[in-house]
């Protein structure tokens, strides 16, 4: 009886940033689905404006608000700073929620960006440390 | 099927555009579009590299060409090649009349030294040194020393050597530290060597092809950083100089324009003991300018190399002067054969200083001997004429809504003259200009919305100054049709002069303006005499008038000439039929009197019983009062024996308005139409209310 080999139809493909060689094709890796989604969402919040040539408005405005004091009321900027940057840059995700905690032990914010993939039903989270390196 | 890369696009996002179209064709990678994605980067490098290299290769190829050239020393360096050295930054110069006073008249001379120092006045709350740029002697006159026609230079005098070494030099280039240095100023002297200090000066080259292995010449150029540069010849074109030679150059660091209109200076140091100066300025200072603009390089290089540095065409003269000689607003140059009577042989140069009416004696010169003699067709003698000014006043009456504009009337008003002064800034004060009026209308209307229409009135004046001790006669050409007088306001003289009537009394007196009242045939002008005539032939004259009677002269079969028995009444204009004679072809124009005017004196006096003001005119038992004539076609005023005994202005001088015959006028030859900001009264404004 032949068997049906499906392939799972992989909607976004995109180049590893980190340009890591892949072990057996010598070759860069690729990225796909949420994984070129979540290497996007960190490239965006991670470009300050006017990095970009020829863009200044791309990016976000997060690495200047690690500079203010490290309490609830930087986390709500930074939250809305995240959203809106989101917004504006990634058409890909339909956001369903960020969350900023300050962590004062580590002397960093907690985010966890919680969205769904435009392609997929299941809502996808990324949790990460936001905090000065200098 | 696949589409091409386009590499035509020039611009970072026509490019990036282009890569992604380019993209579209495969499915390896599909995050192009998203700005997030890593490929998205990758293209921002692409794109940006791409975009910069384009802008390198059109940067590099625009300035590759004189005319799309932008950078100073691109601009130069192609100049170079056209043979043609940018004029640096030119020292402000003044004219003293320098006197020093001694207690005796023990006869003596005295030097006055190179950078000799005078402080001006205050220019924008600063005072600027000028120096003299030459040793001059003279000898004792009475108990003074009078240097006449001194030439003062604004600026500070520097010296540099340089040793010349061969090796680490071996174009023998010397580059002037400073770019502020006026070359005009430059001297140059090598010394043999430290140990022998035999000198030679060097001369800048005038003539390459005259330049042998033995001229003491040198040459100039603008290098890379904008600095001047001297370089010396290789010993077959120009004199080379040896190693352990010592270069000394010397000039003068100017700050240009800036001293421009110094009037008043003082002597900073005794000058051999004597420290009691008289100082009259006879030219203020002037002609100071910053270095030759790019736009100004790119326009004049090609003129020299088409000139070839020779002063033969009109426009070769116009260009030569205002390159070396950067101190004019206008110049124009004629041949004599436009003269008239035309005068073969000789160019007429005339020109309009930057500050000021006038040009000095030692100006003219100055271009004439050093400028253009050394470049000019040999047996064509360059002639300085001044500038003939002819002076407008216009009169500009606005229909003003007030309602439509925040300002209030007297800023509209002032708004207009100002508008006025400006306009005449670009559009006249200069030759072969032409005074268009409906220009400066339309120019008016649009400067404020409440402005709803305005009329522009024109007078055109001439100015003399009569000598006050004798009698002396005058001509004044207008050189455009006048109208004639019919009422008052076509006439305008200003200011009032005295004059002694019949009783020995001392009259306040005005100029009058008398239209002659005949309407008849002056005389008839033949234009052609025609041929064949065997008898006389019946001028008719046909026209509006009445009476008007000539007759014709015959000689040879020639109209030779026609005498007006009868010169008629009533004509404002008229033609001659010929009849009759047996000939063909004579033509004959005949000239009305209304042509002419007179010009008579008029004072007002009180009546003894009413005590009103009444005109009377002065001297008119003597020909009526007569004192000139007014040709209105030709737009000439004689005045004749005229003998004021003062004149009520500070400047003497006597201004005589006619109202022009057309408000359409152009300027030739020496004649400059000019609005004389510093005259209140040369433009006025009124307005009426809607």
């Amino acid at each position: 009886m032949p068997t049906i080999i499906t392939k799972t139809n992989k909607r976004y493909k995109d180049l590893d940033l980190s340009l890591t060689i892949h072990p057996v094709r010598k070759d860069v890796n690729k990225l796909s689905d949420e994984r070129a989604i979540i290497q996007s969402i960190k490239t965006i919040l991670l470009t300050k404006h006017y990095e970009r040539p020829f863009n200044p408005d791309f990016g976000s405005n997060i690495t200047k608000l690690l500079f203010e004091p490290l309490d609830p009321i930087t986390a709500v900027s930074l939250k809305r700073e995240i959203e809106q940057t989101l917004k504006n840059y990634e058409p890909r995700v339909i956001l369903q929620s960020v969350i900023v905690k300050p962590d004062f032990d580590n002397n960093a914010f907690a985010v966890t960006i919680i969205f769904i993939m435009k392609s997929l039903s299941q809502p996808i989270t990324i949790q990460f440390f936001l905090a000065r390196d200098r | 099927m696949a589409s091409r890369l386009n590499v035509t696009e020039l611009d970072f996002d026509s490019i990036k555009n282009n890569l992604k179209d380019f993209l579209t064709q495969q499915s390896e990678f599909q995050d192009y579009d998203f700005e997030g994605s890593g490929l998205n980067v990758l293209l921002d490098v692409l794109a940006y590299n791409t975009h910069y290299n384009a802008y390198y290769m059109n940067m590099v190829a625009n300035e590759s060409f004189m005319e799309s050239a932008i950078l100073r020393n691109s601009v130069v360096s192609h100049a170079k090649t056209y043979g043609y050295t940018p004029r640096s930054v030119a020292a402000s110069h003044a004219v003293l009349d320098f006197t020093v006073i001694t207690d005796n008249n023990t006869p003596g001379t005295l030097t006055i030294p190179r950078g000799y120092k005078f402080m001006s006045n205050l220019i924008d709350g600063k005072s600027y040194g000028f120096v003299t740029l030459e040793n001059k002697t003279v000898t004792k006159t009475g108990n003074n020393f009078v240097f006449n026609d001194l030439p003062i230079y604004e600026g500070r005098l520097v010296s540099y050597a340089y040793t010349y070494d061969s090796t680490s030099n071996p174009n023998r280039t010397f580059t002037i530290p400073e770019s502020n240095a006026d070359t005009a100023s430059l001297t140059v002297t090598v010394q043999e060597s430290s140990s022998n200090t035999d000198s030679r000066v060097f001369t800048t080259v005038q003539e390459y092809f005259e330049a042998t292995s033995n001229s003491e010449v040198y040459f100039t150029q603008e290098s890379v950083d904008g600095k001047y540069q001297i370089y010396f010849g290789d010993g077959i074109i120009g004199k080379t100089i040896d190693d352990g030679n010592i270069v000394v150059v010397s000039y003068l660091i100017t700050n240009g324009p800036a001293a421009n209109g110094a009037d008043a200076f003082k002597a900073t140091a005794a000058l051999s003991g004597h420290t009691n100066f008289d100082i009259d300025v006879v030219l203020r200072g002037s002609g100071g300018s910053e270095r030759e603009s790019v736009d100004s390089i790119k326009f004049n290089a090609p003129l020299q190399l088409l000139s070839q540095n020779r002063a033969v065409t009109k426009n070769d003269y116009i260009k030569l002067i205002n390159q070396r000689y950067p101190h004019f607003d206008s110049v124009n140059v004629w041949g004599g054969e436009e003269n008239d009577p035309p005068v073969y042989g000789r160019v007429f140069i005339s020109a309009k200083p930057k500050l000021g009416f006038e040009i000095t004696y030692t100006e003219k010169e100055y271009i004439k001997n050093k400028i253009l003699k050394p470049v000019s067709v040999m047996t064509v003698v360059p002639e300085f004429v001044d500038p003939d000014y002819t002076y407008l006043k216009l009169d500009i009456e606005l229909f003003v809504d007030v309602t439509k504009a925040a300002a209030t009337l007297a800023d509209i008003e002032e708004q207009v003259r100002q508008y006025t002064l400006s306009w005449a800034a670009t559009n006249l004060n200069k030759f072969d200009s032409y005074f268009n009026y409906s220009g400066l209308e339309s120019g008016i209307n649009i400067l404020s919305k409440s402005i709803l229409s305005n009329e522009v009135e024109t007078m055109v004046g001439k100015k003399f100054r009569p000598d006050l001790l004798q009698a002396q006669s005058y001509v004044l050409d207008y050189g455009i049709e006048l109208a004639r007088g019919t009422t008052d306001d076509n006439f305008y003289t200003t200011p009032d002069f005295t004059m002694i009537d019949g009783d020995g009394i001392a009259r306040q007196c005005y100029f009058e303006e008398v239209p002659s009242s005949y309407t008849g045939i002056e005389s008839m002008t033949i234009t052609n005499p025609g041929f064949n005539y065997t008898s006389t032939p019946t001028l008719e004259i046909v026209g509006d008038g009445t009476g008007a009677v000539a007759l014709a002269n015959i000689v040879n079969g020639k109209l030779e000439s026609v005498t007006i028995t009868n010169p008629g009444v009533g004509y404002t204009s008229a033609i001659v039929r010929i009849v009759g004679g047996g000939g063909q072809s004579a033509e004959v124009i005949p000239v009305l009197e209304g042509r002419y005017g007179q010009l008579r004196i008029v004072y007002y006096k009180a009546d003894s019983l009413t005590n009103q003001n009444t005109k009377f005119v002065l001297n008119s038992d003597v020909n009526n009062g007569v004192i000139g004539s007014i040709d209105y076609t030709l737009g000439k005023v004689n005045i004749t024996l005229f003998n004021p005994t003062n004149v009520n202005n500070d400047f003497k001088d006597i201004m005589i308005f006619f109202r022009p015959k057309s408000n359409i006028m152009r300027t030739t030859g020496n004649k400059i139409f000019v609005l004389d900001s510093g005259d209140g009264s040369s433009v006025t404004v009124e307005s009426k209310l809607k």
